[in-house]
């Protein structure tokens, strides 16, 4: 993932530490909480270098889990954030699924072609 | 050759940008997604201010301004049925008028087959206040209604009137009828300011700290206060939040020589609201007008002041109290900031007016606020008087303990069932009693049973008798909570989550609750009885509040 990051030109990891940057000063500007200001800097991050679609639905999953057992231990505020973060990790695995799905398309596109 | 060289150089700056967009593909989305989401939290979250100055001449009113019977479009007011199943005699006609402008109102009664009689007219003068009227007249058979009618319907002023009641008189002919006493009507007057600063050139920013509170001390003119006014300033995104902020009412002992303050006994009064909800109290002028209800003692010191502590304040979502930088605008009191328990004095005086309360006094004896006592002939009277589930009623009591309050969603004065909580009326009637009744219903069959307590002397004290009626409770009920804390199911949050599910049911719960219907003999020439209501110490249910509803004390009067 970061591997990239370090391939690109000086402009490219300019631009990247500014798009971050600016996200950080947004969720300030917004006044969002830590948490959401967290949530959203690793959402614009994993824009930035999208990882498998299989490791974000493992995190949906994970919270799924985490909301059900804070339901169950009566911790119904956190079961509720976190209901909500899986409900955005969800979101995010699928347009990371549908972005993959492309990327393999295009690869078997080319390697049909040659 | 030199315009191809420039051409080239060109091509090769757009191929080269285009080809750092393709490589860079990722970060210029990133970059577009914050775009995104910056324009839509700016639209819908970003700060939106509402000044004193831009709410004023009844821009940001929410309140439904109370509407005119008589205008320049509708110049005829019809009371219908007021005289269905009424007998031909002599009656008295009362009721409360105002108009904003000068007006000539005529009064007829009125017949379904079409017919009228004028029995009477009246001049208006210009007033903000409701004033009462009283006409005598001999009703005929065969009429229905009351018609009020304008004189010259194309004035433009218009008339408001409201309180219409009629009563049968004793009276065999009109000289009789008009040697009665004119009614005595109870009017408490709360539009007298007894202390205000009036500079608002300032803003105080204490609020936009977390947890803070910021008032003003004043020094007490009056017995009673009955609203405070305020200007504030409101920033607030879309979506502020439903956390209440507390405006608040207590006792505070001022050291003049060290200059310090603090604080004395219990809340007297609070009111709580969002940043939303604040704007039911927006007066025309833009400054809001909160009514504010407790004892005080005459030249003593008090505190009125906001608490942030239960909002999310921040940069978006605070508010500002207007006031004057200069000291000396107010000169017996002061600004005071309060964080973590420790009060500051700050320079300068917030905007603000303290309203008293006058009450109507007859033979020196405080007559209730809409209670009513009139002579009907032949010796003959009657007193009445019943809460009208407005906050004024909260005036007609004679003590509270603390923490009893106004439900503006009950409509009804409630108070927390703790210790030997009770509030209680004193009745009086100006002329000798022949009996009493009380009668009064239990707001809710989960609160506090209640228990109420008559006496002529304050001495030996009569325990009424209560029934058990089975009533309807609406789903809505419950929805309708006070915010402050009126219900007996825990927080606030959560009471109206679960009332949120209720509504969507068609179910409707039948519950007991308690009623008071009770006659009482008073002693000989008895003017005056005074009524306790209190919780039943021996309820062990979990409610946490006690109220009652429909209050209403009347008594034939010997006069």
């Amino acid at each position: 993932m970061f591997r990239e990051f370090f391939e690109k030109s000086l402009i490219g990891k300019i631009l990247e530490v500014v798009v971050l940057f600016a996200a950080i000063v947004m969720a300030r500007y917004f006044q969002w909480e830590i948490a959401n200001t967290v949530f959203f800097v690793l959402f614009v991050l994993l824009l930035l270098h999208p990882i498998p679609s299989r490791f974000a639905a493992f995190g949906v999953v994970f919270l799924l889990v985490v909301t059900a057992v804070l339901f169950l231990v009566k911790r119904n505020n956190w079961a509720d954030i976190c209901s909500i973060w899986a409900y955005y990790l969800m979101f995010f695995t699928a347009m990371l699924s549908f972005s993959q799905l492309q990327n393999d398309e295009n690869g078997a596109t080319i390697a049909k072609d040659k | 050759m030199r315009i191809l060289f420039k051409k080239k150089m060109q091509n090769n700056l757009v191929k080269k940008a285009i080809d750092f967009i393709k490589a860079e593909k990722r970060s210029f989305l990133a970059l577009a997604f914050l775009l995104l989401i910056f324009s839509v939290n700016y639209v819908l979250y970003a700060k939106h201010k509402k000044t004193t100055e831009s709410c004023a001449e009844g821009k940001c009113l929410t309140e439904i301004v109370e509407k005119p019977q008589l205008t320049k479009e509708y110049g005829y007011y019809f009371v219908d049925d007021l005289f269905a199943d009424q007998e031909s005699g002599y009656y008295r006609l009362t009721f409360q008028e105002k108009s904003d402008k000068a007006e000539k109102v005529l009064l007829k009664l009125n017949a379904y087959a079409g017919k009228e009689i004028q029995i009477g007219e009246f001049i208006l003068d210009p007033s903000n206040e409701f004033r009462s009227r009283e006409v005598l007249f001999f009703l005929p058979e065969g009429f229905d209604g009351l018609l009020f009618q304008k004189e010259n319907s194309s004035l433009a002023g218009n008339v408001f009137i409201e309180t219409v009641n009629i009563s049968r008189l004793n009276a065999a002919n009109l000289s009789e009828a008009t040697s009665l006493k004119k009614t005595i009507i109870g009017k408490t007057n709360t539009s007298a300011i007894e202390s205000s600063q009036l500079g608002a050139d300032y803003s105080f920013l204490g609020l936009k700290e977390a947890k803070s509170t910021l008032g003003q001390v004043f020094q007490a003119n009056d017995a009673i206060i009955s609203a405070v006014a305020m200007k504030i300033d409101i920033n607030k995104n879309v979506n502020p939040g439903s956390r209440q902020y507390v405006l608040s009412l207590r006792e505070v002992e001022y050291d003049k020589k060290k200059k310090s303050v603090s604080l004395i006994g219990p809340v007297l009064f609070d009111l709580s609201f969002s940043a939303s909800s604040i704007e039911k109290y927006r007066q025309i002028d833009g400054s809001f007008l909160f009514p504010l209800y407790g004892a005080l003692e005459k030249d003593k010191y008090y505190f009125v002041s906001l608490d942030n502590s239960k909002v999310e304040v921040g940069e978006q979502n605070y508010l500002e109290l207007r006031g004057s930088q200069d000291s000396d605008s107010y000169p017996n009191g002061f600004v005071v900031m309060k964080k973590n328990k420790n009060l500051s004095i700050a320079d300068g005086d917030l905007y603000f007016k303290i309203y008293g309360a006058n009450y109507s006094l007859e033979d020196e004896a405080k007559i209730l606020n809409g209670a009513r006592i009139e002579e009907f002939g032949k010796g003959m009277g009657k007193y009445s008087y019943a809460t009208t589930g407005k906050f004024m009623d909260l005036l007609d009591l004679s003590s509270a303990s603390p923490g009893t309050d106004f439900s503006d969603s009950y409509r009804v004065i409630y108070a927390p069932a703790k210790d030997n909580a009770s509030f209680s009326y004193i009745v009086n009637t100006i002329y000798p009693m022949g009996s009493v009744n009380f009668s009064a219903t239990q707001l809710k069959a989960g609160w506090k049973k209640i228990k109420v307590s008559y006496s002529f002397d304050q001495n030996n004290w009569v325990d009424l008798p209560s029934s058990e009626k089975a009533e309807i409770a609406k789903p809505e009920d419950d929805l309708l909570a006070d915010q402050s804390g009126a219900t007996d199911s825990g927080e606030s949050d959560n009471s109206n989550s679960n009332s949120a599910i209720d509504i969507y049911s068609d179910a409707t719960v039948q519950e007991n609750v308690q009623v008071f219907n009770a006659d009482i003999v008073p002693p000989k020439e008895a003017q005056t009885v005074y009524f306790k209501i209190t919780y039943d110490q021996t309820d062990k249910s979990k409610g946490r509040y006690f109220a009652i509803k429909n209050l209403k004390v009347t008594a034939d009067l010997k006069m």
